[in-house]
């Protein structure tokens, strides 16, 4: 019995070793193909307005897609798109891109943040703007993604009492915001 | 060649198009070791397969093979065309593909012998294991008096991204004020459903803004716009009121080459700009492999894997496909590339002996009204087994609510994002 074991341990390691086989896909991942017509290649989106998803959180994307089916999130495109997937099916688009590697912005102008914005900002988002369970990395996204984003904050477009602190910031605070998250790598 | 190789070679020749290793063209089936998955047509679906094709299975072999020397997009071209962006803009080599592994190689396939698994172009025989095909659009001219040779060459289409792009451009730079444009609307399935009524609105702002007292006269059979209809109207009469002569149910009789004229059956127009868009059909390479049936226009598809109904082995993606067998999703770039990935995936599931997974198929569509505001519509499609074919989901698949400056720059980053995910 040990030695069949054996045998199919050692099977199992030999097809590991003798280079990657073609592996099964996800459904999340044949899902997830059709965003990059917008999102980019694994959600590493080259754009400017279009946000990188590849590499965000899953709750927070998971969370987006969900308020864009229902539209109680604002958007344009997302607000229809959105509804075409199953609750089941937006679990699986958002672990998939939750799995793939973060591709920062190539567009952000070098900005420090203010230590005292700073300290406003890392308890949910994390000290290198990272994120953490449903607050989203926000390091590295493309800045002027961030700075419509915090607009829509300060508008009231956008609605998350978290995010009310923003509607006493002037737009100059705001792109400053945006900039100096863009620019952590 | 080994991979290592071929690299080393790529790299040599970086800008250039025609990278073509010997072996593809070898004789025996048993030549290739790794099994081989060729792509022909190096547009938004082609080079969308043959990319995922090697992303989803590094080890096998994939050849892009491309009659023309550079990728053109005929998404974007109306932008060309309304003077935003140059042909520079969208004009792309495929030296990315060939960075990947891809062996992209410049010819012409002409037939195919199926049943040896093999297709011929002019530098010679290619065999594969699985082909994928994207053949694009062709024109017809059929029940048109006149639309011979030469009038198929001097009335320009300007709907297969390229030359004939930059010719319209310059015709309409060179037309004096006051001038009067011509566009023909084709008529039943055809390639991007809003496209001419964006190169209308993008005609007319030109027209606007630099030939004060010009005309764009729109010839279209339908009974109203047949995409987007209320938006287009919308910006029409907000912008274009005394610009746009919009016509519709017309049916074109006979067009003049010599005299430069087009007649419907009741009037005939002498225009200084002529833009005739013809009723289209599957690419010429559709009909060369066999993939269109005798006295149709379109290649029929399985909806799951877009395998040809009528010759094994073989996947159609693209324009192309018949929507009766592939669907409810209109011939758009982004559905090609939908399409693509699809069809790359299915195959290399078939090539290792697995079922093929459900296709996964999305539309969006950014129309310019202006230099800066954009519509769009989008669709989701999935594949319903009960009755067998792919249907639109509905909540998913709408309009938008208005026109606005924020798609417009959607539009541009979903450029920038689906050539990456084509070109890189």
């Amino acid at each position: 019995m040990q030695r069949i074991a054996g045998l199919i341990l050692a099977l199992v390691l030999l097809s590991f070793f003798t280079g990657q086989a073609f592996a099964d896909t996800t459904q999340g991942e044949r899902l997830s193909r059709t965003c990059a017509g917008c999102h980019g290649t694994a959600g590493a989106s080259p754009g400017k307005l279009i946000p990188i998803i590849g590499g965000q959180l899953q709750g927070y994307t998971l969370k987006a897609l969900q308020g864009f089916a229902v539209e109680s999130r604002p958007g344009s495109v997302m607000l229809k798109l959105a509804k075409g997937y199953s609750e089941e099916e937006q679990k699986q688009i958002a672990t998939y891109f939750a799995a793939q590697p973060w591709v920062s912005t190539s567009h952000a102008v070098n900005t420090m943040l203010p230590a005292d914005l700073a300290k406003r900002c890392q308890g949910c988002h994390g000290k290198k703007g990272k994120g953490k369970n449903n607050f989203p990395r926000i390091a590295g996204q493309h800045p002027e993604y961030l700075f419509q984003a915090l607009l829509e904050y300060q508008q009231g477009e956008r609605n998350d009492s978290l995010m009310m602190l923003t509607r006493k910031m002037d737009e100059t605070t705001l792109q400053k915001l945006a900039d100096a998250y863009a620019a952590i790598k | 060649m080994k991979r290592r190789e071929f690299i080393k070679c790529s790299a040599l020749g970086f800008g250039a198009i025609s990278l073509f290793s010997p072996n593809v063209f070898a004789s025996s089936h048993g030549g290739h070791s790794s099994k081989r998955i060729v792509v022909i047509g190096g547009g938004y679906g082609g080079m969308t397969a043959a990319r995922y094709a090697k992303m989803i299975d590094p080890k096998m072999e994939v050849i892009l093979v491309e009659k023309n020397p550079q990728f053109v997009s005929c998404p974007i071209s109306n932008w060309v065309i309304g003077g935003m962006k140059k042909m520079d803009d969208i004009t792309f080599g495929y030296q990315g593909l060939s960075a990947r592994g891809i062996k992209v190689v410049r010819d012409e396939i002409l037939g195919i012998d199926a049943k040896a698994g093999f297709v011929e172009g002019k530098l010679g025989k290619i065999e594969y294991d699985r082909l994928i095909v994207s053949p694009g659009i062709g024109f017809r001219y059929e029940g048109i008096d006149g639309f011979d040779a030469n009038a198929q060459k001097s009335f320009l289409h300007a709907y297969k991204a390229g030359p004939q792009t930059l010719q319209l451009r310059q015709e309409l730079v060179a037309m004096k004020p006051g001038g009067t444009v011509l566009m023909r609307v084709p008529d039943g399935f055809y390639r991007c459903p809003p496209g001419p009524y964006e190169r209308a609105s993008l005609i007319a702002n030109y027209l606007k803004k630099n030939k004060k007292g010009s005309k764009l006269i729109i010839l279209d059979p339908h009974k109203d716009i047949a995409s987007k209809g209320k938006l287009f109207h919308q910006a029409w009469d907000a912008y274009y009121s005394d610009i746009i002569d919009f016509r519709t149910e017309e049916v074109i009789a006979a067009v003049d080459s010599g005299r430069k004229t087009v007649s419907t059956y009741e009037e005939e127009f002498k225009p200084d700009v002529v833009n005739f868009i013809p009723d289209q059909k599957a690419g010429a390479l559709a009909f060369a492999l066999g993939l269109v049936p005798k006295g149709k226009y379109w290649a029929p598809v399985n909806p799951v894997t877009f395998e040809s109904t009528l010759v094994p082995n073989v996947h159609v993606i693209g324009d192309a496909t018949d929507p009766k067998t592939s669907g409810p999703m209109p011939k758009s770039g982004f559905v090609a590339n939908s399409m693509g990935k699809v069809a790359a995936a299915a195959a290399i599931a078939q090539l290792n002996g697995k079922k093929p997974a459900m296709p996964s198929l999305a539309n969006t569509y950014y129309s310019m009204v202006n230099e800066d505001e954009a519509i769009f519509v989008t669709g989701v499609y999935k594949h319903d087994p009960a009755s067998g074919e792919n249907i639109k989901i509905a909540e998913a698949s709408k309009t938008s609510p208005g026109r606005s400056k924020l798609y417009g720059r959607h539009a541009e980053d979903w450029a920038t994002s689906i050539w990456s995910d084509m070109l890189s």
